[in-house]
């Protein structure tokens, strides 16, 4: 265990986030069973679980302690104004919606990032489908959960025997080309799918603007006189903490807030199977169809296939939404060959098209 | 010049940390076990402190007190003996405010053999069925339900209708109990 790190320890911050988040008990017992290891690492993850602790509790020791910290601005800005400050030097005096949200955070210092509070111009102008038209989180987390049940009842010799004939026959007539793919290691977070490229990539961060807000508690936060102006500045962010708060805003429904997080992280790892995935769906909630498309095969054209059954069934589902009724039939009906989870219900949407 | 030291220092082990601080005090060197520890320290604070300001203050201190103490004290093996730091911080400062310490097993922490992390493997799996008998019943069902049957912490108390610090304080002295009496049969020595 960890013979690749100089230490020893087996509770690191990213389980410490990922415990908190998770609603998956199988990955709670691998984190609570790891850390019970050490005496130390049980007492941390027990100090952790308590409901009043929560990650930024260690923002001030990290600005102390951490060797790549620099001196951050100790202004005395109040929260709101803060916001405020961060809107004039960024969007002009745009309406900034949730910032509420921003101020939840517990400590006296926040840091705030700048999807956070701007939106892009062009994912803000996007107008919402009705909800009860857009691609529900109930819908994507029922449908995640049956295939991860058959998944386990499933052996894996039948994976190998479901492999089908055709589909290989097909892929040689159309490319001379070998594509490398694989499956790659999943965690779940708010009970959703994720590829885990921790698994993959070393060290996975995510280069964002951020600003760290100083200042006095939330009950001044009315005043509207600027105090003292911060600034943002490019940080690096562990990609699974970046990916856990985007998964949070997706699953609380806010698209554009999401959309504008994954945009970041495709910025950073353009073929990323998680952000192409979620991206799409929120492109499709948010009437972008082409875009939903566009995304969606990206994700497919990924040598991790982990996405590819859904990517394909939403690519799918995007076509027929703008109207393009024959590239959604053969999609469909190339779902309905594959015989996969989707099939049955690509079978009924044919039969009506 | 520092971001080439940083990336060295991130190569060395705790240990190596340690001896380079004592020959050149180069604070690099506290701040590379701030990143591999600090949560640690954090956690245990705020699990024995149960208050987020004094814990982050118990924190600050013990790594602020690494300067000289790495200097004074001959570490053997630096995880332990951070362990046995940060809960003496903490049962001083309980001792600060009057308040008694012996619930909450304040017991120096002595140097862990490197293999304790490797004990509760598979190929002892034979000897801890035969010894998990003779836990008591609590012990024994939270043990089965979290090594053999792989739950969660919430899914035991769901199971066994017990509070999360029954479920955590029964295996953890169920698999203390279990080392000892495998100890006794010379499985681990």
């Amino acid at each position: 265990m960890n013979s690749n790190k100089p230490y020893q320890t087996n509770l690191s911050r990213e389980d410490i986030e990922l415990y908190r988040s998770t609603t998956d008990e199988a990955v709670k017992h691998r984190i609570e069973k790891d850390s019970l290891e050490n005496d130390f690492d049980a007492d941390a993850l027990e100090g952790w679980s308590m409901p009043s602790t929560t990650p930024l509790n260690m923002k001030r020791l990290d600005k102390k302690f951490k060797p790549s910290s620099k001196l951050y601005i100790w202004g005395t800005a109040i929260l709101v104004v803060g916001i405020i400050t961060s809107i004039v030097l960024f969007n002009g005096k745009k309406t900034v919606d949730n910032q509420k949200t921003i101020l939840t955070a517990e400590s006296s210092s926040i840091k705030v990032e700048q999807t956070d509070v701007v939106t892009p111009a062009k994912i803000e102008a996007m107008q919402e489908l009705p909800k009860k038209q857009q691609i529900t989180i109930q819908t994507i987390i029922k449908d995640f959960t049956i295939q991860k049940t058959e998944e386990k009842n499933t052996e894996k010799t039948e994976v190998i025997d479901n492999l089908p004939i055709t589909k290989i026959e097909e892929a040689e007539k159309e490319t001379a080309l070998i594509k490398e793919t694989t499956l790659g290691k999943e965690i779940y977070l708010y009970d959703m799918k994720l590829l885990d490229y921790r698994a993959y990539r070393s060290k996975p961060k995510i280069t964002t603007k951020q600003m760290v807000l100083t200042g006095t508690p939330a009950n001044v936060g009315e005043t509207t006189e600027l105090e003292e102006a911060t600034e943002w500045k490019n940080v690096d962010i562990p990609y699974i903490e970046y990916v856990s708060k985007t998964m949070e805003l997706f699953s609380k429904g806010q698209n554009k807030k999401a959309l504008s997080r994954f945009q970041v992280i495709l910025e950073t790892y353009p073929d990323d199977v998680n952000a192409n995935f979620y991206a799409g769906l929120c492109y499709y909630n948010l009437k972008e169809f082409t875009s939903a498309v566009s995304a969606f095969n990206q994700c497919i054209d990924s040598k991790y296939t982990n996405f590819n059954e859904e990517a394909e069934w939403y690519a799918a589902k995007s076509l027929l939404a703008d109207g393009k009724k024959s590239e959604a039939s053969t999609l469909f009906q190339k779902i309905i060959t594959a015989n996969g989870y989707y099939a049955a219900q690509a079978k009924k949407i044919v039969a009506n098209l | 010049m520092f971001s080439f030291k940083r990336k060295t220092y991130r190569t060395k082990s705790d240990e190596e940390l340690v001896a380079i601080y004592k020959n050149e005090q180069h604070s690099e060197c506290i701040g590379i076990l701030y990143e591999r520890y600090g949560h640690l320290v954090m956690g245990a604070c705020m699990k024995y402190l149960k208050n987020v300001t004094e814990s982050e203050d118990v924190t600050m201190q013990i790594f602020e007190g690494l300067h000289h103490k790495l200097l004074k004290h001959e570490i053997s093996y630096f995880k332990s003996w951070l362990y046995m730091v940060t809960k003496n911080e903490c049962f001083m400062l309980f001792r600060k405010k009057g308040i008694s310490t012996s619930s909450l097993e304040f017991t120096e922490v002595k140097d862990e053999n490197l293999n304790d992390e490797q004990q509760l493997n598979e190929q002892k799996l034979s000897a801890l069925e035969e010894v998990i008998p003779f836990l008591k019943d609590e012990q024994r069902s939270c043990i089965e339900l979290f090594y053999l049957k792989e739950m969660s912490y919430q899914q035991i108390c769901d199971e066994l209708n017990l509070t999360m610090m029954q479920v955590k304080s029964a295996i953890q002295n169920g698999k203390r109990n279990l080392k000892l009496r495998l100890e006794e049969r010379n499985e681990f020595k």
